[in-house]
């Protein structure tokens, strides 16, 4: 017969065990809900302007390439594990696994496969505003 | 056995290392300078090592609120010299970083944006009258810049020309890569914001950074060449054998003097702006100097200021020298003085039948320095400075003249009509063979702006009865030229009246 | 602590009792650290620590080579113990512990590593992030939980570092030794060995966070997994880590030819690893 004894054991082992996969589940939900929202950060519409004329330069965190009236923001994290990329004769080569970007952001040689992030800029009065 | 002497090993490298360490410690100790670490607001250590005033650029740069990085670059949390000093720029506003010193965002980034496209940094204009003078392009009036130049993989015999003997005065060379005449002239942004500081001079305080351009900077560069500046002070260049003998061109003490490096000069007149204290800058404004995002072919088209400007009548809109109260005046830009500006006359010497294409210089320039026929060739066994590797290499060109002298300027026609002062400045007798070029001979007429305004015009006669100017096969620019047959039969004979 | 450990003078002690002495060390140096390094500020504070504290340097230096010298000796234990056959004496429980001291070493190595906030820092926890993304099912969430929610700051990283991994390094030696406390010749030795280092061997800083140098080098231990991920996916920057560990854990419930086709998988593993060390150093010089 099951003693209380056996029956106890076995609640105070469920009862652990429930308590652990309930904190689990709410860590989990924290650390979901803890993803980086998106933010916003502004570029001077006249930094911008210079940066194309110059045929792309870096602004804040982005690359901006394109026209001064349809400008296009490049992020510089490298597609394949996310270092910052650095410019390099001819677009950009990232300095911890060797891959290379064209001027355009497009994957030219090593581990990365896609092309760099394009970022949206979407114009409010002289800046240009960048969701990241 | 092995344990004992594996614990003695031990304990004397660690004994070792903790001896090498107390000798760093000390020197690091030494090393680190003390003394607050913070200006404008921000963690920079290079003040507790750099405090001293002399050290302070003052006024709007002054160290307390810019700090020392934000313009010389380097680590500016780092307590030892040797990280401190990693990636310095000695010379801020330097072409190759503006863009991280004086030009980045926040300060001056309009500023080195604009400068990309002037004269003085692109140098075109130098380029292409070269390399047309050399036969090498059909028409003096190329983009190609004097930083295209000192790239180029194979220089032409043209291109190692500029590469040897003009390229020192392009704002991109850095101030270690000058020759005897330009020493001392900072590059970039600081050739003209920073005071020269000649080689041997004694050490001195941190320049400030101002924006009130003495003379002596554009004399820096503007020494050679037309000679602007030269003209401005009224000096005219000689050959050094035109300073001696019985035959020479002008006499010591008063009227020869010896040049910053040495080259000889004769005083003739100065310019009247010159003689009433103004600068170079009070009618040179910034988008002259600076530029305005735009390229330009050559150095006339793009300055703005004309005489009109100030003395009228038919004055341009645009960036104004002077201002007008109950009459016009000029404030002095380097000590505030007010200066009246004389207004042109509306008498009959300025409303002459036939005079309506003449420029107001080409009567009122006095003088303007010529030369004699410049003998060029390329002595591939001497060795002389390149300013595309910044050290002497070998091969030299060599440059020869039969004399300086000044006259009144000859006149020429622009290709709009303008009729402009002008110099037998292109006179030339070319000998590129031993650098890769040909043999070429030119007579080409060079346009110029004299600054050499005298208090009187010249005489009708200077110009009406002068004896036939020499015939030129072309100009520096495109459709420059003499005077033709016509025009020069109308001077000839035209009736001088003097009502 | 039920667990037999292996005797004072058992031929494959010796790494051990040196491990765990360094493990002493770097604790003891790593907290004399804490009061002047600021995660948030983490380039300022080794700048200071390394120049502008007075034996800041040296301090920095005994954590560093202390810490090195734990892998090391642990590795090398590794190697004696699996040369001795005697990876049998521990029940397979505290086996198990023993082995993942491995992984958890190189994880305290290279939070040390991103802690310093220089430019090789930031890429480093850039890669680190997003090879824990890469992992199944929560790889998001993972990643947060041990480096952090919040963009540039290294608080998450420096309080792992220096609790979770230190305590779990802890719990496990002293598990595997038997003894709470490293015993005093291995203590000692530890610390001659890291004071020799410390004083002969200066450890640089790295470049500045804001610098783009031509390369980016890890953490000397890692750069074997560097080469690799120029090659392979980013999930083998998770993958191989734990088949290597898996591999050397069924040693000890293997024997015969299984056994030695494990240890000959490991070594060929420690080849390709040392091979792409060495190309990664290589490429680097050019």
């Amino acid at each position: 017969m099951s003693s209380r004894r056996d029956f106890l054991g076995r609640l105070w082992t469920w009862t652990g065990g429930a308590l652990a996969a309930a904190s689990v589940l709410v860590l989990f939900r924290a650390l979901r809900s803890a993803a980086p929202s998106v933010r916003e950060a502004a570029l001077d519409a006249a930094a911008v302007s210079r940066a194309v004329a110059s045929g792309g330069a870096v602004v804040g965190e982005l690359f901006v390439i394109g026209s001064a009236e349809a400008p296009v923001a490049l992020s510089l994290a490298c597609t394949h594990l996310g270092c910052r990329v650095a410019g390099a004769p001819g677009g950009f080569a990232c300095p911890c696994h060797g891959s290379r970007f064209d001027a355009a952001g497009g994957p030219v040689a090593g581990p990365a496969r896609s092309a760099l992030a394009r970022v949206p800029l979407a114009r409010r009065g002289d800046t240009w505003i960048a969701r990241l | 056995m092995f344990r004992t002497f594996a614990f003695v090993a031990a304990l004397c490298a660690a004994l070792l290392g903790l001896l090498t360490a107390w000798s760093r410690e000390a020197r690091r100790e030494r090393a680190i300078g003390r003394g607050a670490d913070r200006a404008g607001g921000r963690v920079e250590r290079c003040v507790t090592c750099h405090a001293k005033a002399s050290e302070d650029p003052g006024g709007a740069h002054a160290r307390l609120a810019l700090g020392c990085a934000s313009c010389h670059l380097g680590n500016p949390l780092a307590f030892s010299k040797e990280r401190a000093h990693e990636g310095l720029e000695r010379e801020p506003g330097a072409l190759a970083t503006v863009r991280e010193t004086c030009g980045r965002e926040g300060c001056h980034a309009r500023e080195a944006a604009r400068v990309a496209s002037s004269p003085m940094a692109r140098a075109s204009g130098i380029v292409s009258v070269d390399r047309f003078a050399f036969g090498e392009i059909p028409s003096p009036d190329g983009s190609e810049t004097m930083t295209d130049v000192l790239r180029a993989a194979n220089p032409t015999a043209a291109q190692s020309h500029l590469r040897r003997l003009c390229a020192g005065c392009h704002l991109g060379t850095r101030r270690v890569s000058r020759d005897d005449a330009i020493h001392g002239n900072g590059s970039g942004c600081s050739a003209c914001h920073v005071e020269r500081r000649l080689p041997g001079a004694p050490p001195r305080a941190h320049p400030p950074v101002d924006s009130r351009v003495g003379d002596d900077r554009c004399l820096g560069c503007h020494n050679r060449s037309l000679r602007i500046a030269l003209s401005y002070e009224g000096l005219a260049e000689i050959e050094p054998f035109q300073a001696k003998g019985p035959d020479a061109a002008c006499a010591a003490p008063v009227a020869l003097v010896a040049l910053h490096d040495g080259r000889p000069a004769c005083r003739v007149s100065p310019d009247v702006h010159r003689e009433a204290g103004m600068a170079c800058i009070d009618c040179h404004l910034h988008t002259d100097l600076m530029g305005d995002g735009t390229a330009r072919a050559h150095k006339e088209e793009q300055v703005e200021v004309t005489c009109e400007v100030c003395h009228g009548p038919a004055r341009q809109s645009g960036e104004r020298a002077c201002s007008s109260f109950s009459r016009w005046t000029l404030v002095r830009k380097l000590d505030g003085a007010v200066l009246p500006v004389k207004q042109t006359p509306r008498d009959a010497n300025h409303a002459r039948k036939g005079h309506e294409r003449l420029s107001c210089s080409s009567c009122h320039a006095a003088w303007v320095p010529t030369c004699d026929t410049c003998h060029t060739s390329f002595d591939p066994g001497k060795r002389q400075w390149d300013f595309a590797a910044g050290k002497e290499t070998a091969g030299a060109w060599v440059e020869r003249s039969e004399g300086f002298s000044w006259a009144p300027p000859l006149l020429g026609v622009r290709g709009d009509g303008r009729i402009v002062p002008a110099t037998p400045g292109m006179i030339l007798d070319m000998d590129a063979s031993a650098a890769g070029g040909g043999k070429t001979a030119r007579r080409l007429l060079s346009p110029v702006e004299p600054h050499t305004t005298g208090r009187k015009a010249r005489t009708c006669e200077s110009c009406h009865r002068a004896p036939p100017a020499p015939e030129f096969e072309g100009g520096t620019r495109t459709g420059f030229r003499g005077l033709n047959a016509a025009e020069r039969r109308r001077v000839a004979e035209a009736r001088l009246d003097r009502r | 602590m039920d667990a037999p450990a292996p005797g004072a003078g058992a031929p494959s002690g010796g790494f051990g009792r040196l491990s765990f002495g360094f493990l002493a060390v770097s604790v003891l140096s790593g907290t004399l650290l804490v009061p002047f390094y600021t995660p948030a500020a983490a380039w300022e504070s080794l700048e200071k620590i390394q120049s502008g504290l007075a034996w800041g340097f040296f301090l920095r230096a005994v954590h560093a080579y202390a810490s090195f010298g734990v892998l090391v000796a642990t590795a090398a234990h590794a190697v004696q113990v699996l040369a001795a056959r005697t990876e049998r004496q521990l029940p397979a429980g505290v086996w198990w512990r023993s082995v993942l001291l491995l992984p958890v070493t190189v994880a305290a190595l290279l939070g040390g590593f991103v802690l310093r906030g220089d430019a090789e820092a930031v890429a480093a926890l850039a890669i680190w992030r997003r090879i824990l993304e890469s992992l199944p099912l929560a790889g998001a969430e993972i990643a947060r939980l041990f480096l952090g929610s919040v963009p540039g700051d290294l608080g998450a990283v420096a309080l792992h570092h220096a609790g979770t991994l230190t305590l779990l390094l802890w719990l496990f030696t002293a598990e595997h030794a038997g003894r709470f406390i490293p015993d005093a010749r291995g203590a000692v030795l530890a610390a001659l060995v890291s004071l020799a280092l410390a004083g002969t061997v200066p450890l640089p800083l790295g470049a500045p966070p804001a610098a783009a140098p031509a390369h980016l080098l890890g953490p000397w231990s890692l750069l074997g997994l560097q080469g690799a991920l120029g090659y392979l996916a980013p999930a083998a920057g998770w993958l191989l880590p734990l088949a290597f560990v898996l591999l050397l854990g069924l040693v000890r419930h293997a024997e015969g030819r299984v056994r030695r086709a494990l240890l000959a998988t490991l070594a060929a593993s420690c080849a390709a690893y040392a091979f792409f060390t060495v190309r990664v150093l290589l490429s680097s010089r050019v």
